[in-house]
């Protein structure tokens, strides 16, 4: 099993997962991103960052930050076991916000792609793991 | 290049297909867009980045939609990073 466990960080303490995605050409980024766990959105990421990993298009959609565009990017982690096309928003005022918070973060992941391991928490730090492999067949 | 204007015209073309899209193609399939015309569908996303590059298009700027997706226009961030303090 894969786990990475990460203090909060920020003088409000916030929580933060590093996932790894991989731009068209096949290179892998790392990227800190805030956890979110009550986002109904995958990623929302800082335009510059989706632009560079953005593989194809798709809706853009409007939020309480305006429209958001909107496109497929790969989550590629295979220590976590996910190889998967999760939908990534852009939004230049919500990146903006989030570099005010930390220069280090890209943006945001909400639980969409945070269910597809498991996550959790206690005083001091966030983490995020690979799922227990599903049983098979019958004892 | 991508452009707004072709966006506009796959997401409007989506917007007229929807129903017969969802009655058309099985749950998770991915559906490609460009010129506002249906260009390409596969239940494997890189393959239809295959058939995408074949036709001599970029896939970057093409839209692709998967059947089934719940879409989350006009939705709220509440992220607390996003809420001035009081």
């Amino acid at each position: 099993m894969s786990e990475q466990r990460h203090a909060y960080v920020g003088q409000v303490q916030r929580p933060i997962v590093v996932l790894t995605l991989s731009d068209p050409t096949g290179a892998t980024h790392d990227l800190t991103l805030l956890a979110d766990t009550g986002s109904p959105y995958p990623i929302i990421l800082h335009p510059a960052v989706f632009e560079q990993l953005v593989h194809t298009r798709t809706r853009s959609i409007d939020s309480n930050f305006g429209k958001m565009g909107s496109g497929w990017v790969h989550l590629y982690m295979p220590d976590y076991g996910l190889s998967e096309m999760v939908k990534a928003y852009s939004s230049f005022n919500a990146g903006v916000s989030l570099r005010a918070e930390n220069p280090d973060l890209s943006g945001m992941v909400g639980l969409p792609v945070l269910r597809l391991g498991e996550y959790g928490g206690n005083a001091t730090d966030f983490w995020f793991r690979s799922s227990p492999p599903t049983p098979t067949g019958s004892p | 290049m991508w452009t707004e204007a072709e966006q506009a015209a796959n997401e409007a073309a989506h917007d007229r297909m929807k129903d017969e899209l969802e009655r058309t193609y099985p749950k998770k399939q991915f559906v490609a867009f460009g010129h506002g015309q249906v260009i390409g569908d596969s239940a494997d996303f890189f393959e239809l980045m295959g058939v995408i590059e074949h036709q001599g298009r970029n896939p970057r700027e093409v839209m692709v939609v998967r059947i089934g997706d719940e879409e989350l226009d006009g939705g709220t961030i509440f992220s607390p990073v996003f809420i001035a303090p009081s």
